[in-house]
């Protein structure tokens, strides 16, 4: 008997330590923090650009010639200009508007950051183009007509409570100081709301996953990015019977111009293999995007214009997914503003590219109801208990307002530490199978992911070795391409889902 | 109804409360019962009212004589700060004549041609009572128009002096002086066909180069450049170097070893310098039994000096110093008994 309980003593360790571990991998999964070694890894990397401006010939000779020095000069000067006043109502500091404005534009500005304190507005001007009205022949004067599209919106704890982007027509003068440009007055002449028109849903159901390389996943995929694999991945997705991939637009991959230019090409390519495969594309756009104040949107627009023009003339897109999991910033880049962000962005989404549906990738169908009246599709995500999948569902299309409800990522990781603890490639089937089955009546559902990774990106995950050890198992595809359990069940799910 | 007003009613979650917003230029805010400022911005609807401020700008600041035209504008905004209304006209008094102009965009401008007559000028723009701040204008003379010429000399330059050359008066086609601190360029062609460069700049409607005259002896051509004129050439003439004075020659006598030391110096020109060091020298000595030994060599601080092998006793003796300022000649009749020091020299 005292043998028995001794022998007892020596085995529980064993069993309790993996729980304890596994519980607290969990735990750590499910708070989606991070710990960072470096003060500088935390912050957020900012690009800035030089000049956004877009220059129209003016229609009568100038008193001087408008160099092109001048114009990036005076580009500069603005682009910085609107990008101070955001951040400055945002802020609700008002010293930087003088490094661009003076006058009675600086008056003006300082104005609009007091209201901005009481009233909760911001601005934030995305694109503009400047036609020149009028150049001293001295260079000490110049005066534009500057065509902007303009985002204006009232905070109010946490709130969102009115958003609207409009093209505006202004007239800008510049004066030349010492320090160079600044903006002297600017009045606006006329605003137009941008005319948006939802596009009509007309895809069959969603059967997929959530792609990247085996061996380049997250920022590597852009950078290593290699035709042949790709080509025999989407290989298995149409063995698995899918007819839909989620890919990662990641944002500094498409906004660098060192990279930008050769990450257009291969995501033209990309789609060019999909269409070919006969594979639509959920492109996810500003993919670890680092902030979202005001004054940095314009620099998303310039994102946007580098991948919209790509993704509006392919036939393969399914659908936009502005971005993914946005609701994981509200509370750390503030509610309201990332609402009135996600907004902006569809607006300009839709814009640039009109025939194209648009959604967000929640991360759970409790937002599923949010920005519901901007949006062609409800997505979300779903990693619970099977019994929670049909109740996300539910709940989804209640608040859905009839729109089709995509379930854009599910899964379950098989990574094991002990004992088949904290999971396995049998419990990961079983998992995968009975959440499919729970989401059959679902416009689409794409599962995370397509394979197993043999290292996540850090930076994405954290250093928790728990967190990216359960991340490097969510795959259909072992790292060696062999199939897992769960991709038979994939398998099977979508065939018959296809046959219904 | 000067700002856009979009009217938005804005259900909070707890009922039914309408609140307008108003947009501008600079952002968005509610409309409120107090007045706000940003209600006097002109905007998509203006209402503009009188010009209450003029900004005068001026310029290029510097404008040629007779030929820059200059650009003279007026940004104009009424009392809140708007630009002022399309088609309102203003008076610009330029140095002593008036053009008017009528606004667009906030901007009145004048072209106007600034006159022949250098100097600073005055712009001041009015309408009806309101006036600008007074802006200036510079107007330079018409530096290209510039003929230069080089005063002639009135006498010859002699050599190791600083002879002084002069371009006077530079007057542009208009008779405006070239203003002080332009540059101009001399080139003195020597006769072997090197040349001396002088830049000198201009003050007080002058130009004046100092030039040391050392080895030209034959002069050379003068000519000078100013604004991309350049002057016609005149010839500078070098007076030849002559003696101020005999030179001073004195022999010791060195009979250890039958020799005679000879130190003649210094050889002084007429302008008071001695010969530069270098300059060659030769002393020719004509004993009394009809020897005759020549040195040659170099002055140095104005001295020749030199050991001849002549017996101290074979007097007289006849020597002839030949130097660049000419030939002289002495006679020693005697020599003094040396005991080979610096003193006993005899002439």
């Amino acid at each position: 008997m005292i043998r028995r309980t001794l022998n007892l003593a020596a085995v529980i360790p064993f069993i309790i330590l993996p729980l304890w571990l596994a519980a607290i991998a969990f735990e750590a999964l499910s708070k989606r923090q991070m710990t960072y070694q470096y003060i500088s890894d935390a912050l957020d990397p900012l690009s800035v650009t030089e000049s956004n401006v877009k220059w129209i010939k003016p229609e009568a000779m100038l008193a001087r010639q408008l160099t092109t020095a001048d114009k990036k000069r005076a580009g500069e000067v603005l682009t910085a200009a609107w990008q101070a006043l955001a951040a400055a109502q945002s802020t609700g500091n008002e010293y930087i508007l003088t490094d661009s404005f003076i006058g009675v534009a600086l008056d003006r500005a300082q104005k609009s950051v007091s209201d901005a304190s009481v009233h909760g507005g911001r601005i934030a001007v995305l694109q503009q183009s400047a036609q020149p009205l009028f150049f001293h022949k001295d260079g000490t004067v110049l005066q534009l007509e500057l065509q902007t599209v303009t985002a204006r919106y009232l905070v109010s704890d946490q709130d969102l409570i009115h958003h609207q982007i409009t093209h505006d027509t202004g007239v800008v003068t510049l004066i030349q100081q010492t320090r160079g440009w600044r903006v002297f007055s600017y009045e606006r002449r006329s605003e137009v709301p941008l005319r948006l028109i939802k596009p009509r849903w007309n895809r069959a159901n969603l059967y997929g996953v959530n792609y990247y390389p085996s061996d380049t996943p997250w920022r590597n995929f852009w950078r290593d990015f290699d035709v042949q694999i790709i080509s025999r991945d989407m290989d298995h997705v149409k063995n698995l019977g899918g007819n839909v991939v989620r890919i990662f637009l990641s944002y500094q991959d498409f906004l660098d111009p060192t990279t930008a230019g050769t990450n257009i090409a291969n995501l033209t390519q990309l789609l060019d293999i999909a269409r070919k495969k006969r594979l639509l594309v959920i492109p996810t756009l500003f993919d670890l995007k680092p902030s979202f104040g005001p004054g940095t949107w314009a620099i998303d627009v310039e994102y946007l214009e580098g991948v919209l023009p790509v993704l509006a003339t392919s036939n393969q897109i399914a659908f936009i997914d502005i971005k993914n999991e946005a609701n994981l910033d509200f509370v750390a880049h503030d509610k309201a503003e990332i609402l009135a962000w996600l907004r902006t962005m569809i607006a300009l989404t839709r814009e640039l590219s009109p025939e194209t549906p648009i959604s967000i990738g929640w991360s759970s169908s409790a937002h599923a109801g949010t920005l519901v009246d901007d949006l062609d599709v409800v997505s979300y995500h779903a990693f619970g208990a099977p019994k929670d999948t049909e109740t996300g569902l539910r709940r989804a299309r209640a608040l859905s307002n009839g729109l089709p409800v995509v379930v854009s990522e599910i899964g379950a990781s098989s990574y094991s530490f002990a004992f088949g603890l904290p999971g396995s490639e049998g419990r990961q089937a079983r998992i995968l199978r009975d959440q499919l089955k729970k989401l059959e009546n679902s416009a689409g559902v794409l599962v995370w992911t397509l394979h197993d990774f043999d290292e996540v990106d850090p930076s994405v995950f954290g250093v928790s070795p728990w967190r990216r050890n359960l991340q490097t198992a969510f795959g259909l595809y072992r790292v060696d391409g062999s199939e897992k359990p769960a991709a038979r069940v994939v398998r099977q799910a979508f065939s018959s889902s296809g046959e219904n | 109804m000067r700002v856009f007003v979009v009217i938005c009613l804005l259900f909070a979650t707890n009922g039914a409360t309408a609140q307008a917003v108003v947009t501008d230029a600079f952002g968005i805010y509610f409309k409120t019962n107090t007045v706000n400022e940003r209600s006097n911005w002109s905007d998509v609807s203006p209402n503009i009212q009188n010009s209450a401020l003029i900004l005068p700008f001026v310029g290029p600041k510097s404008l040629t004589a007779g030929k820059d035209r200059g650009h003279a504008i007026a940004l104009v905004f009424d009392q809140f700060g708007n630009l002022a209304m399309n088609g309102e006209a203003f008076a610009f008094k330029i140095g002593s004549s008036t053009q008017t102009s009528t606004i667009q965009n906030g901007i009145a401008e004048v072209h106007f041609a600034p006159g022949v007559t250098a100097g600073a000028f005055e712009v001041g723009i009015s309408n009806g009572d309101i006036q600008s701040t007074r802006s200036t204008y510079r107007v330079t003379a018409d530096i290209a128009s510039v003929k230069p010429a080089v005063i002639a000399q009135t006498q010859d330059a002699k050599l190791e002096t600083f002879v002084e050359f002069k371009i006077e008066p530079l007057l542009d086609q208009f008779g405006n002086s070239a203003p002080s601190g332009f540059g101009a360029q001399l080139v003195l062609t020597h006769s072997d066909g090197s040349f001396s460069l002088m830049s000198p700049y201009v003050q007080n409607s002058a130009l004046a180069a100092d030039f040391l005259v050392r080895d030209i002896p034959d002069g050379g051509l003068l000519q000078a450049s100013f604004g991309g004129q350049k002057s016609t050439h005149i010839q500078v003439n070098v007076a030849p170097m002559a003696l101020a004075q005999s030179t001073h020659i004195s022999a010791r006598a060195m009979p250890s070893i039958r020799a005679i030391e000879i130190v003649a110096g210094p050889v002084l020109t007429a302008s008071g310098h001695v010969l530069n060091d270098g300059a060659e020298a030769r002393l020719t000595v004509g004993s009394g039994s009809g020897r005759s030994v020549t040195q040659t060599g170099w002055l140095r601080d104005g001295y020749f000096k030199t050991v001849m092998a002549i017996e101290p006793t074979d007097l007289p003796m006849i020597v002839d110093l030949a130097t660049a300022l000419g030939n002289e000649q002495i006679v020693i009749k005697s020599l003094s008994a040396s005991n080979e020091t610096n003193s006993g020299f005899g002439q």
